[in-house]
């Protein structure tokens, strides 16, 4: 407490101080500058395309009306209901395979925990559709492992395809959250508790698994929204199937039926804010905890029974994910998947001009989006964890809200929001740019935060007691501490921005196509072969830009860090606590 | 004077952490502010080094007022609690930050850095992480850096609190020898009653804001002006004397008797701890502690009749 009373006194006195000297004034000019434009760029890029889709979906003809939503509402395919039914099975299914994943990575002593690790990186980077992909290549109507090798024809369309693909494809990014949580854990804690006569078995069950709880639920609500935001599976392999987010995107796109569009983007608003607020009612102001200072020996083992069990789930899980992400590759050299299996260099070298366009694009958007966005991050992490002004939580809830809108709602949000004057960016590149920025700025907000306010804010204070103004505050000690944050902010930025369509989607124009939106189309149009190709390049790209820059900006760092790790759990759980504004 | 504060005052949220604190320093001298915790040392201090404004007072450093100048351009340099190092630079750049921003020129600066290092004992480590040092080569490295930019005020916030105790007892001396060499005036904030006596030219007792005594080690320890003075600073007994005021006996200032003049009293507890045997005695006027040296010790028994006499007592302010 001390301390961040500490903090803010000190800028509180170098804000009164600065007026004795000339550089002073013009310093507290351009910060509060910089603060205004700040808090104006959030409202404008965040909150009016928020509220650009209420105002289109709940207000007609100058009047407020329940029509719209009514009318997504009693669609009879129970859109909601299906939106809903899937987000929960399929978060049950990858909290189930996360968590054994994630106890046997850290707890089992296996030397192939690394590799695992690896694999669960690599898969983390893949577009959503992928996976749906590699479905209708195993088990499709001419599916590698259903029509080739049981010889069956099965029809494989279905709620049941959507829940297992999203499920699996979620999976791993929880498992690394889960990871870094229980790496977190002090290891005392479980000594402590098998010292005083428990077993392996109770004191997994009453300490680690309370401890895993604040990140079972961070990683629920994340895997939740995700999925209720994911139109692609639904639209690949749901088959008659449907729930509303594709149904938002078909209005929208297919039928330009915006005011529908809005409607039902609103409806998918709620469930995800009902998540966001159960989330917050039971997990209160628990946060994570931490290791405290001291060592500990090994990790604690896991009892027999448990290894088998989190072992087996594991290794049928990265067994399934190998076997997609090898179908995927060779995908890319068959012939005619399903019909003729002839390696071939056909479809790599017939892949069209716009094609290649396309992948050009993705990697300039992302890599400037990503550069861009981490400095907007660490920048408003600065403003919101070291100075005290007004309309600062303000600030802080709405750089969290992204986080919490499924993709489609703000796509359609900016869609809405940037047609007229004096805004009006539709069909430009800055309309896909700045969503792609500030759609991402929560987790780069909150990496930085994070670091913030574990650093001892004394060291800038010792900064300025050797001379340096606040500008070389900033320069010299603010951004070197960050750079771990900003490393967090600019490879989740650049994967999203790589691999995910959800919002952007409703942005784009054929100058501004990237290539997720070409995968998209070839994976519709049935073109497994092309798809595979683009499949490939970009998660070969998003890969080695993030290998790179990741060993560019750690390359003098101390331990071996996980960028995944506890930083970046501890991120997105302070993006759900702050989530409604109070800090 | 060289340093002097005029009636600083700040309050937090209606509450005043710094109560009027007057304060004169000459020129090279080593000041200490000694209270217990939450008693506003570092808030002072940090009025001193301009990261704090007062809200009512002045801070003056050679005649020339510099209440509302900015921590970065006030001749004041400050060694953190938490020393506060910059964790992404070497020994040797966190030393030379302060020249930099002076626009020194690197080679001159690294120079003058690697001198000041010397100075500390820290040449060898030069090009070592902060993180790897020790605590106190982590403690020497915020001095030196402190140092090199030739403050014309030191100001040392609980500089040892985080060592170990012969350490602690050992940078104390470290430090006093560099302050004197140097000449520089300094400004130290302690809790540890023992370090402010063993450290400082004079001494200034603080409690809830407000300045209780100011003196040297000898004036606090033997001539405490007030109650919590008194009760702060070693160990002692307070009296009731025939005219009903208070004062204060220091147990090493009262001499045991089997008979004779003074007050009779009955030994109710003895305690040993080494070169002096402690005796917790009974009397009309209160119980009084008496030190004896262990040489000297008669091994009266609780329950025994004593006459103790006091050969000084301090009268202290009600
Ligand atoms: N920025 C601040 N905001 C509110 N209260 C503060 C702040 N800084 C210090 N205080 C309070 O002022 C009192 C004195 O603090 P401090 O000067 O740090 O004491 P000391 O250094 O003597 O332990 C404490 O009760 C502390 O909680
Ligand atoms: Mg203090």
């Amino acid at each position: 407490m001390k301390r961040s009373t500490h903090d803010t006194d000190s800028t509180a006195a170098s804000h009164e101080e600065g007026r004795s000297t000339w550089g002073a004034p013009l310093r507290a000019w351009t910060e509060t500058g910089l603060q205004w434009a700040m808090l104006a760029s959030l409202v404008v890029f965040i909150l009016w395309p928020i509220v650009a889709v209420l105002r289109v979906g709940l207000i007609a003809d100058g009047a407020p009306t329940l029509e719209l939503i009514h009318a997504a509402l009693t669609d009879s395919r129970g859109l909601l209901w299906n939106s809903v039914f899937v987000g929960v099975a399929a978060t049950a299914l990858t909290l189930f395979i996360a968590v054994n994943v994630a106890l046997w990575a850290t707890r089992s002593g296996s030397r192939l925990s690394k590799p695992l690790f690896g694999l669960l990186l690599l898969t983390m980077i893949s577009p959503p559709f992928v996976t749906a992909l590699s479905y209708v290549m195993l088990f499709g109507r001419r599916g590698l492992i259903t029509h080739q090798l049981l010889g069956l024809s099965l029809n494989p369309y279905g709620w049941h395809g959507v829940v297992l693909m999203q499920g699996i494809g979620f999976t791993s990014l929880a498992a690394i959250l889960l990871i870094g949580v229980l790496r977190g854990i002090d290891g005392r804690l479980e000594e402590a508790s098998l010292d005083l006569g428990a077993s392996r078995t109770s004191t997994i069950a009453r300490v680690t698994l309370p401890l895993l709880v604040p990140g079972i639920a961070a990683t629920s609500l994340i895997t939740f929204v995700e999925s209720l935001a994911d139109f692609g599976t639904p639209i690949i392999i749901g088959g008659r199937f449907t729930v509303l987010a594709t149904q938002a995107y078909l209005n929208f796109i297919g039928i330009s039926n915006l005011p529908l569009a809005a409607g039902m983007a609103i409806l998918l608003l709620v469930p995800s804010l009902i998540a966001f607020l159960l989330y917050r009612h039971f997990m209160g102001r628990l946060t994570f905890y931490t290791k405290g200072t001291g060592t500990t020996g090994e990790p604690m083992g896991l009892p027999r029974w448990l290894l088998v069990v989190t072992g087996t789930v594991t290794l049928l899980f990265s067994a399934f994910v190998t076997l997609q992400y090898v179908t995927i590759v060779f995908g890319a050299f068959a012939t005619t998947w399903g019909v003729d299996f002839t390696p071939t260099l056909k479809h790599i070298q017939g892949l069209s001009s716009t094609a290649f366009a396309s992948i050009g694009r993705s990697i300039r958007f992302a890599m400037f989006t990503a550069v861009v966005g981490s400095m907007l991050g660490m920048i408003v992490s600065y403003l919101l964890e070291r100075r005290r002004f007004w309309g600062r939580s303000g600030l802080d809830f709405i750089a969290t809200l992204p986080f919490m809108i499924p993709g489609p709602f703000l796509g359609i949000g900016y869609a809405l929001a940037f047609r007229d004057a004096p805004l009006a960016l539709t069909g430009t590149l800055a309309i896909v740019l700045l969503n792609m920025i500030y759609r991402q700025l929560p987790v780069a907000t909150k990496a930085g935060a994070a670091v913030l306010s574990q650093a001892d804010p004394e060291i800038e204070d010792a900064a300025r007691d050797l001379g340096a103004s606040e500008h070389r505050v900033i320069t010299d000690v603010v951004f070197p501490q960050l750079k771990p944050a900003f490393l967090v902010g600019f490879v989740n930025t650049f994967t999203a921005g790589m691999v995910t369509i959800g919002a952007i989607i409703f942005l784009i124009t054929p100058g501004t196509k990237v290539a997720t939106i070409e995968l998209f189309g070839a994976v519709r149009g049935g073109h497994i072969g092309v798809a595979a190709v683009l499949a490939n390049i970009i998660m070969l790209v998003t890969l080695a830009v993030n290998v790179t820059f990741s060993w560019l900006m750690l390359r003098r760092g101390r331990e071996e860090r996980g960028v995944f790790d506890v930083p970046a759990t501890r991120a997105i759980d302070q993006v759900i606590q702050s989530a409604d504004g109070g800090r | 004077m060289f340093l002097q504060l005029e009636r600083l005052t700040k309050s937090y949220s209606q509450r005043t952490v710094v109560d009027e604190v007057t304060l004169d320093i000459g020129a090279g001298e080593f000041v200490c502010l000694l209270g217990p915790s939450g008693c506003g040392k570092t808030t002072t201090l940090r009025m001193i080094g301009g990261f704090v404004t007062p809200d009512s007072g002045r801070v003056l450093i050679e005649g020339a007022d510099m209440s509302r100048t900015p921590a970065n351009v006030r001749p004041t340099s400050t060694v953190f609690q938490s020393y506060a190092l910059f964790p992404h630079m070497n020994a040797i750049r966190n030393v030379a930050y302060g020249l930099r921003t002076q626009r020194v020129p690197r080679a001159q600066a690294e120079e003058r850095a690697r001198e000041m290092l010397a100075m500390v004992g820290l040449d060898a480590r030069a090009g070592a992480r902060v993180e790897t040092l020790s605590g106190g080569e982590q403690q020497r490295l915020a001095l030196a850096r402190s140092l090199v930019v030739n403050p014309k005020v030191l100001l040392l916030d609980e500089p040892l609190s985080n060592l170990d105790a012969k350490l602690r007892e050992r940078m104390r001396r470290e430090i006093r020898i560099i302050q004197s060499r140097l000449g520089i005036t300094t400004v130290h904030v302690t809790h540890d009653q023992e370090e402010a006596l063993g450290i400082a030219d004079r001494v200034v007792v603080m409690n809830e804001g407000r300045i209780e005594q100011v003196g040297t080690p000898r004036e606090v320890y033997e001539q405490p002006a007030t109650r919590f003075v008194a009760s702060f600073i070693g160990r002692g007994s307070f009296i009731i004397d025939h005219d009903g005021a208070e004062s204060f006996v220091r147990p090493e200032h009262v001499t045991l008797g089997r008979a004779g003049g003074g007050i009779a009293g009955t030994v109710s507890h003895v305690q040993f701890s080494g070169p002096v045997v402690t005796y917790f005695v009974d009397t009309a006027a209160g119980t009084l502690q008496c030190d004896v040296p262990l040489e000297l010790d008669a091994a009266h028994e609780p329950g025994d009749p004593v006459v103790c006499q006091l050969r000084s007592r301090a009268r202290l302010a009600s």
